[in-house]
């Protein structure tokens, strides 16, 4: 008998390894139900994993793991299959038995592990449709590195501008717009710190090394109250943690730049560190060149980055993370131009008991930018910075299952230098000046509250209270009355001392997402959500310049402020592999910026004179279809949107496009982005991307006059009345995972082919008198034939 | 400083990345004609010139031509009333009377009645005192290219001057004068069919060729960097083309001042000229001047009637400051055939 039982047994036991199914429990009575704790670790170093998702289907149950990556679930007596997912990471299905109460333990594997992955995800296979949130959107870094890189490198910046909703203005643009909004309303946060040049070698690059990020987050609306700052989007880049349990790395080599990155354990598993580092390699191609010119000349960037997590206790952490960019471009015995990033983060975390979690974080992050001209009678430096120095104290609660409570407190000091001039060398006759320096505290508190109401109906709901001040030391120019800001119409100054607020802005950010769901695929959302921004670009190009400055709100210049409605309908279809949603937007912008003709921006200390407020709304409807499983997956993504903008001033030279609205530079009304990734084999894939816009605004001349020698010049009386011609384009990529008895070749050899037909992209359109042919417009293409590139990683 | 638009398609040269650029078919809407004036007066001894056009619609001249005046009424009028009245060279031309000049101080109103009876006047504008210049500086230049064949080198040219106190705008007009010959007797006819065929010319080797502006881009300048300064600045490029520096360059430079109103409108117009249309580009501006249509003083104009105190100064460049000059231009014709030739040694030149 007993041997009859144990035969009984073994043959269970082994179905159940065979179908993969765990059991929980030792056979307690009854049917249940029994408590079961599931816990959700990280393969590779144990980490605990907070927020993965454990749905089982059979009984539409689902929960989402503590800040221990523990959960409960109270299941009946019997078999149930899991389904286990968690941003970043590979998603299982798990089949378990439960014969009483117990505990089990899953681990995931990071999708950044898997070689032959391709996902785009929201952080659960069904988050889209499930959650409140709206306007959030997810991408791995294995997405990401699964696009066809250009000269070898993947950009994750390039990359979000195939998400609905997010375009950039072509070729060597360094910037992103979110839902028609300006590029400096897009705040980046690496690691947690401001960014505020994310890009490097005139825009083909973006900052920061790939191999470091974990995930980033976009929130093009629905943004939740802990994010301030900044008028119209959330670029969240997190850093990824280095294994506890051995040093390992990753290295790729490109056609102008390589990167390394390492991580593993120092001295003991609770102390772990990450290190990278990216750097071009353009000079040494340019120094082997026999031009005398072109060897002297330098092209030059690179990135640095640390982040060292420590474990104090079970419950508390530290994390630091050290970052520096630095791009320097030198033309031949001419201008140099150099800019740099540099960031510091220190942030403790505890954990309280499973239910609460305790987050104090300083950032300081650095921008410097300065040109040097070495003229002989007028060479100089230029050199401007920005200093960014917060500290957040942020609260978390997690109710129970259904619901979760954020508040907290943020400020930080801000510090300009828009401009110091200094002649460089005994023949300048350049007299030293320098623009004042601005300062100013921006404080914020906010809460925020997330809560699923029953099965059909889920909220997330916040307010932030915004606080703003310009301080001294200041003078202020007080104007004429009735007569046009401008510097001749100065009256008197009024003075500030050192720490007194010169001017004062406040206000109330709310912000709220609701979900409607009519089914376990479908659901609808709406959202509403208000933000100021009191720093702002001066930038008068339709891309980001690294001759750009940014000025703070003071006296004259107001916060921008913008108001965002929108909506969409998810739906999930075939077991959550296809993805699909329609979202709309209205967008109303206040106190947007523009520039008089003839603008100076540069070292101007009055420049209040110069600047112009206005208004602009945008609006429009983005398409998503996403296929997430087998062979083949991507998505088509499409983006019909409008943004205009109109300035209207007491005065001629105040007005601009004669007061009629006018498109903002970077509205390109039809957007589509077709992205393709399919697996050959176990070791071959091919990647495609297809895009195409519709050409972004530009000023055409409608009258021809004679000038300055007589050349032709074009009169332009409208702003951005034309388009240049629709930008479209194909890339490819085929990448070959190799196996070989030899370490150092077990990589991924990524074949790539930018712009494969050849379509000559404007990248400026441009009216000339060309002797010998009539006054006509022209198209400069920078990038109008096919471009190769072959690129190598791997993990050592 | 080099503009970064340029720094970046250099940089995308040194990359390897392709470059090209094509026609576009673009028709722009038809726009008004509007009255367009460039020129003024000066303290330099007359005639001083003034251009009036209307604009044309954006193209080829097939498609519309700028209609340069003729048969209009314009006098210049001082503050004190006194006039004087424009004289017509040819159609679009108008001189001031020979000899008659501007004073320091004063302020100028130029008025137009058109053919037509439309009436056109300037806002005043005064005539502000310029420093003289103590040197000029030539340089030799070599610009940077990514192509060391289609390189350009030329001759810069620096002025020097002690700038005032206050706040002060420049502009800066050279024209240039040079010798050069050509190779008549290695003349090429073409016959009937096309065929070529030796076909020599008696004359003529020598000619002296006159530029009405040196400079390729507008120079102006003004002194918040530098106000109270010994200035030196770059006031002139002259490339050689391979025929200018055969013997030596004679350059006649006006160092002129501006008010600055004319000195904001140099600068839009400055900053159109360099526009290409391109993402690094700012946006376009509405030009304005100081014309005003006295009938229809809200329809727009274009141009600024400057007053300027100039100051002369007439240098000669030899070709020895070319440390590397350009390969020699050969024009196996006439030297006449050239624009604003001639054959008369001038009585300036030197021996």
């Amino acid at each position: 008998m007993k041997k009859g039982l144990f035969f009984i047994a073994f043959c269970l036991g082994l179905a159940s390894l065979v179908q993969g199914q765990r059991t929980i429990g030792k056979g307690d009575r009854g049917q249940g139900p029994f408590n079961i704790k599931m816990k959700i670790l990280d393969r590779e170093n144990g980490d605990p994993l907070i927020g993965a998702n454990i749905y089982i289907p059979k009984n539409g149950m689902g929960a989402a793991t503590d800040i221990n990556g523990l959960t409960e679930f109270s299941l009946n007596r019997g078999v149930y299959v899991l389904e286990i997912s968690y941003l970043g990471y590979e998603s299982i299905e798990e089949k378990i038995q439960v014969r009483g109460r117990g505990e089990i333990v899953f681990d995931l594997i990071s999708s950044a592990q898997l070689i032959d992955e391709i996902i785009v995800s929201s952080e659960a296979v069904d988050r889209n449709v499930k959650s409140a949130e709206l306007g959030k959107q997810v991408m791995t870094i294995s997405t990401i590195e699964s696009l066809p890189p250009f000269v070898g490198e993947v950009d994750i910046l390039k990359s979000i501008t195939l998400l609905p909703g997010v375009s950039s203005v072509g070729e060597a643009s360094a910037g992103f717009n979110v839902r028609g909004s300006n590029y400096d309303q897009n705040l980046i946060l690496l690691g947690g710190a401001p960014l505020y040049n994310p890009s490097h070698l005139f825009g083909f690059f973006s900052a920061f090394n790939t191999e470091l990020i974990q995930d980033i987050s976009i929130y093009k609306g629905g943004i939740p109250a802990n994010y301030g700052g900044r008028a119209s989007s959330i670029v969240d880049l997190r850093f990824k943690r280095g294994s506890q349990e051995k040093w390992e790395g990753k290295a790729s080599l490109g056609l102008i730049s390589a990167k390394v990155s390492a991580g593993g354990p120092v001295f003991t598993k609770k102390l772990t560190a990450m290190v990278a580092g990216r750097t071009s390699y353009s000079n040494y191609i340019l120094n082997a060149v026999d031009d005398a010119n072109i060897k002297n000349s330098s092209a030059n960037f690179y990135d640095v980055n640390a982040i060292l997590d420590f474990d104090i206790t079970e419950n508390t952490s530290v994390r630091y993370s050290f970052y520096r960019s630095a791009d320097k471009f030198q033309l031949a015995s001419d201008t140099s131009f150099a800019w740099s990033n540099q960031n510091h983060s220190l942030s403790l975390r505890k954990n309280f008991g499973q239910k609460f979690l305790i987050d104090l974080t300083a950032v300081d992050a650095n921008y410097k930018f300065s040109i040097l001209d070495d003229g002989r009678f007028s060479a100089f430096n230029l050199d401007s910075d920005i200093r960014d120095q917060g500290l957040n104290l942020g609260f978390k609660w997690f109710i129970g299952e259904k619901q979760d409570l954020s508040f907290g407190a943020q400020t930080k000091l801000l510090t300009l230098n828009s401009g110091s001039l200094t002649p460089d060398g005994p023949d300048s006759s350049i007299v030293p000046f320098s623009v004042a320096e601005e300062k100013a505290q921006e404080s914020g508190v906010y809460i925020q509250h997330n809560v699923e109401i029953g099965k059909w109906l889920g909220l997330s709901y916040g307010l932030r209270y915004n606080q703003y001040r310009f301080l001294g030391p200041g003078k202020v120019p007080n104007y004429l009355p009735l007569l046009p800001r401008a510097a001749e119409n100065i009256s008197s100054f009024t003075e500030f001392g050192d720490g007194d607020v010169i001017e004062q802005y406040e206000g109330f950010e709310p912000r709220a997402s609701i979900r409607f769901s009519f089914d376990e695929n479908t659901s609808l959302k709406l959202g509403y959500n208000r933000m100021f921004q009191y720093i702002h670009l001066i930038s008068n190009t339709t891309t980001i310049a690294p001759t750009d400055t940014w000025k703070l709100s003071d006296s004259y210049l107001k916060p921008q402020e913008v108001v965002q409605y929108s909506g969409g309908l998810f739906r999930n279809w075939f077991d959550n592999s296809l993805e699909t949603s329609v979202e709309v937007f209205y967008k109303d912008l206040k106190n947007i910026l523009d520039y008089k003709d003839g603008a100076t921006l540069l070292l101007n200390p009055n420049l209040e004179s110069d600047l112009l407020n206005g208004e602009g709304e945008a609006y429009g409807i983005e398409v998503y279809l996403e296929k997430k499983k087998g062979d083949l997956t991507g998505w088509i993504s499409y983006t019909y949107a409008l943004s205009q903008r109109r300035v209207i001033g007491s005065y001629p030279e105040e007005t601009i496009n004669n007061g009629d609205w006018y498109s903002s530079n970077y509205e390109k009304p039809h957007i589509l982005s077709v992205v393709g990734d399919y697996k050959i084999s176990d070791r071959v894939k091919a990647s495609a991307i297809f895009t195409y816009s519709t050409g972004r605004p530009a000023s055409y001349p409608t009258a021809k006059f004679n000038y300055f020698n007589g050349t032709n010049i074009g009169l332009y009386d409208q702003r951005n009345g034309f388009r240049v011609p629709d930008y479209h384009r194909l890339d490819l990529s085929l990448t070959f995972n190799l196996f070989t008895p030899y370490d150092i070749l077990n990589g991924d050899f990524v074949l790539s082919m930018y712009n494969v037909y050849g379509r000559r992209n404007a990248f400026s359109v441009f009216f000339d008198d060309i002797v010998g042919a009539p006054p006509q417009a022209f198209r400069l293409s920078i990038l109008g034939i096919p471009f190769p590139s072959l690129s190598y990683k791997f993990d050592f | 400083m080099k503009s970064w638009k340029q720094i970046l398609i250099f940089g995308l040269g040194l990359l390897g990345m392709q470059a090209c650029i094509d026609p576009l078919d673009i028709q722009p809407e038809i726009a008004q004609r509007v009255l367009v004036v460039e020129g003024g007066i000066s303290t330099a001894p007359g005639p001083h010139t003034i251009l009036i056009s209307k604009s044309a619609q954006y193209g080829s001249r097939a498609v519309d031509e700028v209609k340069l005046e003729t048969g209009l009424t314009g006098w210049v009028r001082d503050e004190d009333g006194n006039q004087v009245f424009l004289i017509e060279q040819k159609p679009g031309t108008f001189h001031t009377p020979t000899g008659w000049k501007a004073e320091v101080g004063k302020s100028y109103t130029l008025f137009i009645t058109l053919e037509n009876g439309e009436r056109f006047a300037s806002l005043p504008e005064k005539i502000v005192p310029v420093p003289p210049v103590s040197e000029y500086l030539t340089l030799f230049k070599e610009q940077p290219a990514v192509n060391q064949f289609v390189q350009s080198v030329g001759i810069e040219i620096f002025a020097r001057w002690q700038d005032p106190e206050e706040d002060n705008f420049y502009i800066w007009d050279t024209q240039g004068e040079y010798k050069i010959i050509t190779y008549p007797e290695n003349h090429i006819g073409r016959d009937f069919f096309g065929n070529p065929f030796p076909a020599p010319l008696d004359c003529c080797k020598t000619c002296y060729v006159k530029e009405d502006q040196v400079n390729r881009q507008l120079r102006i300048f003004k002194d918040n960097f530098t106000n109270g300064n010994e200035q030196t600045e770059l006031i002139a490029y002259i490339e050689d083309d391979g025929g200018r520096f055969s013997e030596n360059y004679m350059a006649v430079i006006d160092h002129a001042s501006l008010t600055k109103e004319a000195f904001q409108f140099y600068d839009v117009l400055k900053n159109q000229l360099s526009i290409s249309g391109d993402i690094f580009d700012p946006p376009t501006a509405t030009i304005r001047g100081n014309m005003i249509n006295l009938d229809e003083p809200e329809s727009p104009t274009i141009g600024w009637f400057r007053g300027s105190d100039v100051y002369r100064d007439t240098i000669f460049i030899n070709r020895s400051v070319l440390s590397n000059p350009a390969p020699p231009r050969v024009i196996n014709d006439d030297c006449r055939v050239l624009n604003n030739s001639t054959t008369q040694l001038p009585p300036y030149w030197p021996g």
